[in-house]
């Protein structure tokens, strides 16, 4: 009833919006059929007119027709009488000559007019045409135009209305849906609830009739022993019987009959039990023809969604892409990173290299190679980081205080790698001990593991027993820690031996330990070392599932560091050196010049060195041929010449 | 240590395709030599290789070999811009042929094109052809060459060769009709597009050959349904062996003449053919049909039980026959659709329609446009539309019909209107609901 009441007025809608469409439809068609029937009037019109011209020329052809007809006629006449007169005079055949080419001369007057005339208005309506033919092309385009708006309008108008009628249709469906599903979850609910009565019924019936059943047992029991006792007795009768020879039959008579009743009894009530059954039955019959009946229903409608269901596995496939992509960037990124890193630090250490020979080789100061890491910033790529690391690092921040105990971690470090953890399974001495053991463990491990958890649920757990305390408690680190409830036994197995390795490492102070009551506990301070060790190798067992969340956490990955981490690769050499640089840079350069200039000098030195001994050369030679040639007076003179320099 | 990477920036390997993946690339790039690997493609792979396959492959591999889908729809797009699928059936295999066809023989060019071109595609096609849209015919060319060369003799020649050489002329559909066994409709149009300054009326007109071939090609043609030969010069004289031979045509249903010049013995054969055939669609819009030529349309009418539209726009069949068409309205109940625009009738037309209106129970749409009805004709119009409550559409414009009298016609069209929307709504609920 409700859902008609409601659809009434979508009904009314609809009529409504189709109406509407409709009547813009007719509007909007109105323009265009306007124009065509403009076009068909026009075109009757030209008919009409063409119809006339038509006739109006035929009539003129007809006149013209006539009138030609009737001056050959003339002509003919003239000519026949012309003929026909062979007496006439040659003035008079002259006559009729002029006379014949006047009418001829007409003729072809006339019919030249005609032809003008026609000539004339064809040329009329070529213009006429052509003039249409622009006109109608202007048309066109106006309509074109308009047509065009009109579109747009009608597909706006159109819309609208679409949407409209969608989300109307959606929430109907919607809520026809919710219906249907309600309508069948109650159907299905009562039917489990009948049946369950039902079955509950029988149940009783079917105890009811046990127990008749068992009494009728203990009733024929009875009737059993009776005629045990009347066997007995019978054979008492027949000792009697011959002696008294009485009649001792009546009695087992009387038990038959009533033994026959009894069973028509059970009989029928079993009949009716049948007939119950079959009822049920059919009534279990009739409700699974109602629930197969809403099955089809469901079904039809599950039809419709295929459709998007294909469209939703098209989507998977498209996200497997996409993941597989990011995988594949998430790891390429990271290889370049690490490589650029690589690169770049390998400069840096270049950098510094040169700037070490540079100090060393310039100024002499004997300044040692500075190393690379002092002076970097630690790398911000962490490409993956689980849970249990961060827990780690939270563990380091609590144990730093506690100095001795960071001792004991440096002195058994070596150690802990090589402890190597069985996979096997503890191997238990004494399992009663054990347990004990454990629970003590356990409650060690809550009372020093408390900084892990917070302290609200700390303060909501005071109330409680210690036991149910530590159960949460352990509870909750283990969640924190990362570990496994199943990995609590070799937790406390790997405590114990742990304790057994500080043992043996110290030597001393076993003996008491072994004497106390605490057993082989571990010492409370020691626990955070070695629950570090424990989850550090837990942590390499489960690097395979680190695997996967590295891919996303790489994605995630914290990117404000890197900034910073870049800039301190980038300022690997402090301002004031490279200032430092580019002064040296500049005196070297001013000292390459002077340099360049001396050897400038020296070269020109050397040229005229050259040119000077050249010179001397010439004068040896000189001297030399003087000496030959010249008188003995010349010879002083050159020795004199000769002493000169 | 230094890392390689590979030359390839977009290489990586997380990137490697899938097997299937491969499978179907391969399968797509060898289509050609394995058409048997396609086969036995399940029909969700097959519809997953298509957007693959190269567009360039030979016809005759994809023809018969893959199904109506993206394929096709590349195909089309390619080759044409505007694509709308709607009028082929939502097939884009079918309109692909279709328009396929379609061009070839637009572009025949008589005793110059091999007719092999159209041979070899025929079997190809004749599957998927429903429909053939021809739009233009060309004639041989050697004609218009001649006739430029020496233009004094142009008119001569072209008298002379119009009676021996001219009609030999446009594509014969003989083998065609007969190969396209599921073609459904034909639309003709003797014309060519784009003559340019070599306009002659002989291009635009179907010749006597022309209509010989056509009538031994409907012949053969068995399922034709729907023929349309418009602007094509048909006149009395082509006009009757065409129709003769369409006369005990097995399911022709829709004839469309129109744009022609057919006159009165031409209307005589249609009424021939109205009697005779089944046709339920009829338009011989803008003929040259008189007075006589609408009485035997009208006597055939009459006597009709099949036709539902009847297309008259611009003729001139006149009162007279105006007339006999509303008389014949009285003994038919079939029609539907009359259109009786442009057609010098005036008020003694509409006087005899209005009392035939009273009464007829069948007609939808009447266009009475472009008649010259007067005033007189206008009140007998809205006097019947009272009594007339089938009537949803009814056409009165340009016919000197007063204001009063067309808004009573158009306001009873109104209501007619209404109520017929609100039974399509009821009828559509009803079938709703039984499903």
């Amino acid at each position: 009833m409700e859902g008609k009441e409601e659809s009434k007025p979508r009904e009314d809608q609809e009529r409504e919006s189709g109406q509407r469409i409709k009547l813009l439809q007719k509007d909007l068609s109105t323009l265009v059929t306007n124009t065509q029937i403009a076009c068909d009037a026009k075109m009757v019109l030209q008919r009409r007119l063409r119809a006339k011209a038509q006739a109006k020329r035929l009539a003129v052809l007809e006149n013209d027709s006539t009138s030609s007809q009737e001056k050959s006629d003339e002509i003919l006449k003239g000519k026949s009488e012309n003929f026909t007169n062979p007496k006439a005079i040659s003035e008079d055949l002259q006559k009729a000559l002029k006379k014949q080419q006047e009418l001829y001369s007409a003729i072809i007057h006339d019919k030249k007019a005609i032809i003008n005339d026609l000539l004339q208005a064809l040329k009329f309506q070529d213009d006429n045409y052509a003039s249409t033919l622009r006109k109608n092309t202007e048309e066109i385009n106006v309509m074109i135009a308009r047509m065009e708006d009109q579109i747009k309008l009608m597909t706006k108008v159109y819309r609208e209305e679409l949407a409209q009628i969608e989300s109307r249709h959606r929430q109907e469906i919607s809520i026809l849906l919710t219906k249907d599903k309600e309508e069948l979850d109650r159907e299905l609910k009562r039917l489990w609830d009948e049946e369950l009565e039902r079955l509950n019924e029988r149940k009783k019936k079917l105890e009811e009739y046990k127990r008749e059943v068992h009494e009728i047992g203990q009733e024929s029991n009875y009737v059993f022993n009776a005629l045990d006792y009347e066997r007995c007795s019978r054979i008492l009768a027949q000792e009697r019987q011959q002696k008294k020879n009485t009649n001792s039959n009546l009695p087992l008579k009387m038990k038959k009959h009533l033994y026959t009743e009894k069973q028509e009894v059970l009989l029928t009530t079993l009949k009716n039990i049948k007939g119950r059954i079959n009822r049920e039955a059919r009534e279990i019959e009739k409700l699974k023809n109602i629930y197969i009946d809403h099955q089809k229903k469901f079904a039809k409608q599950s039809i419709a969604l295929t459709d998007y269901t294909q469209h939703i596995e098209k989507h998977e496939r498209i996200k497997n892409q996409v993941r597989h992509f990011a995988a594949a960037d998430a790891r390429r990124f990271e290889e370049v990173w690490l490589m650029i890193e690589e690169e770049v630090k390998h400069l840096a250490q270049r950098a510094l290299a040169i700037d070490s020979v540079i100090s060393q080789q310039l100024y002499g100061s004997p300044e040692s190679q500075t190393d690379l890491n002092l002076l970097l910033l630690s790398s911000p790529f962490r490409p993956w980081k689980t849970r249990t690391e961060i827990v780690q690092t939270e563990l380091q921040l609590v144990e730093s205080p506690a100095e001795s105990h960071v001792e004991n971690l440096d002195t058994t470090g070596s150690t802990e790698e090589e402890l190597v953890f069985t996979d096997s399974g503890p191997e238990w001495e004494d399992e009663k001990l054990n347990e004990e053991m454990q629970d003590e463990l356990r409650e060690l491990l809550c009372n020093e593991m408390d900084f892990l958890m917070e302290a609200k649920i700390l303060k909501l757990l005071a109330p409680l027993v210690t036991e149910e305390q530590t159960g949460v408690k352990l509870g909750s680190i283990l969640y924190t820690l990362g570990i496994d409830e199943k990995d609590l036994p070799k937790l406390t197995d790997f405590l114990v031996r742990y304790k057994d390795q500080q043992n043996e490492l110290t030597g001393e102070s076993h003996r008491a330990s072994v004497t106390s009551t605490s057993l082989d506990l571990i010492h409370p301070n020691h626990v955070l070392c070695a629950l570090k060790s424990f989850l550090e190798q837990q942590s390499f067992r489960s690097s395979s599932a680190q695997e996967l969340s590295r891919l996303w956490l790489a994605h995630a990955r914290d990117s404000s560091k890197d900034a910073a981490y870049w800039n301190s690769l980038g300022n690997i050499i402090p301002e004031e050196r490279v200032k430092l640089w580019d002064s040296t840079l500049r005196t070297l350069k001013q000292y390459h010049t002077v340099l360049t200039d001396i050897s400038e000098l020296i070269k020109e030195q050397e040229c005229l060195k050259k040119g000077n001994t050249g010179l001397r050369l010439k004068i040896d030679s000189m001297s030399v041929s003087v000496y030959h040639t010249s008188p003995p007076g010349g010879n002083v003179c050159f020795s004199l010449f000769l002493a000169l320099p | 240590m230094r890392i390689i990477i590979a030359e390839d920036p977009n290489w990586s390997l997380d990137l490697v395709p899938s097997l299937s993946n491969l499978c179907q690339r391969c399968i797509a790039d060898t289509i050609e030599d394995h058409q048997h690997l396609f086969e036995k493609l399940t029909p969700q792979l097959k519809d997953s290789i298509q957007p693959r396959l190269s567009l360039s492959l030979p016809l005759h591999v994809t023809a018969n070999l893959v199904p109506d889908g993206v394929f096709w729809k590349r195909c089309c797009q390619q080759r044409w811009n505007i694509c709308d699928i709607s009028h082929y059936g939502h097939s884009w295999k079918r309109m692909f042929f279709e328009r396929h066809l379609e061009n070839l023989i637009e572009l025949f060019v008589p005793e110059e094109t091999e007719f092999k071109v159209i041979l070899d595609v025929l079997p190809l096609c004749k599957n998927y052809i429903k429909r053939l849209n021809i739009t233009q015919l060309l004639l041989p060319s050697r004609k218009f060459v001649k006739g430029r060369d020496d233009d004094q003799h142009e008119v001569v020649m072209l008298t002379n060769e119009e009676e021996d050489d001219m009609a030999a002329s446009h594509f014969d559909f003989g083998i065609v009709l007969t190969e396209l066994i599921h073609l459904e409709e034909f639309h003709l149009a003797y014309k060519i597009k784009q003559c340019g300054m070599n306009f002659e009326w002989s291009m635009f007109q179907i010749t006597d050959r022309d209509c010989r071939a056509l009538t031994t090609a409907f012949k053969a043609c068995k399922t034709l349904k729907v023929l349309r030969i418009r602007q094509s010069q048909i006149d009395d004289k082509k006009c009757r062996p065409l129709l003769r031979c369409l006369m005990d045509h097995p399911s022709l249903i829709e004839l469309d003449l129109s744009h022609n010049i057919i006159r009165d013995a031409g209307a005589r054969s249609v009424a021939e053919l109205l009697s005779k055939g089944q046709l339920e669609k009829l338009n011989i819009c803008n003929n040259e049909i008189d007075i006589h030529g609408a009485k035997a349309l009208a006597q055939a009418l009459s006597n009709n039980s099949t036709l539902q539209y009847l297309n008259l726009r611009l003729n001139q069949v006149k009162d007279e026959g105006g007339e006999a068409i509303a008389e014949a309205l009285q003994n038919n109940t079939t029609l539907r659709y009359l259109h009786l625009g442009g057609n010098d009738m005036t008020s003694i037309t509409a006087v005899v329609l209005s009392k035939v209106l009273q009464k007829n129970e069948t007609l939808k749409t009447l266009n009475l446009s472009c008649n010259n009805l007067g005033e007189i004709g206008g009140k007998a119009l809205a006097e019947a539309m009272v009594h007339n409550s089938t009537l949803t559409e009814c056409d009165i414009r340009q016919t000197d019909i007063d204001e009063t009298n067309s808004a009573s016609i158009n306001k009873a069209i109104w209501d007619n209107q209404c109520a017929d929307w609100d039974k399509e709504v009821q009828q559509r609920r009803k079938s709703t609901i039984y499903l």
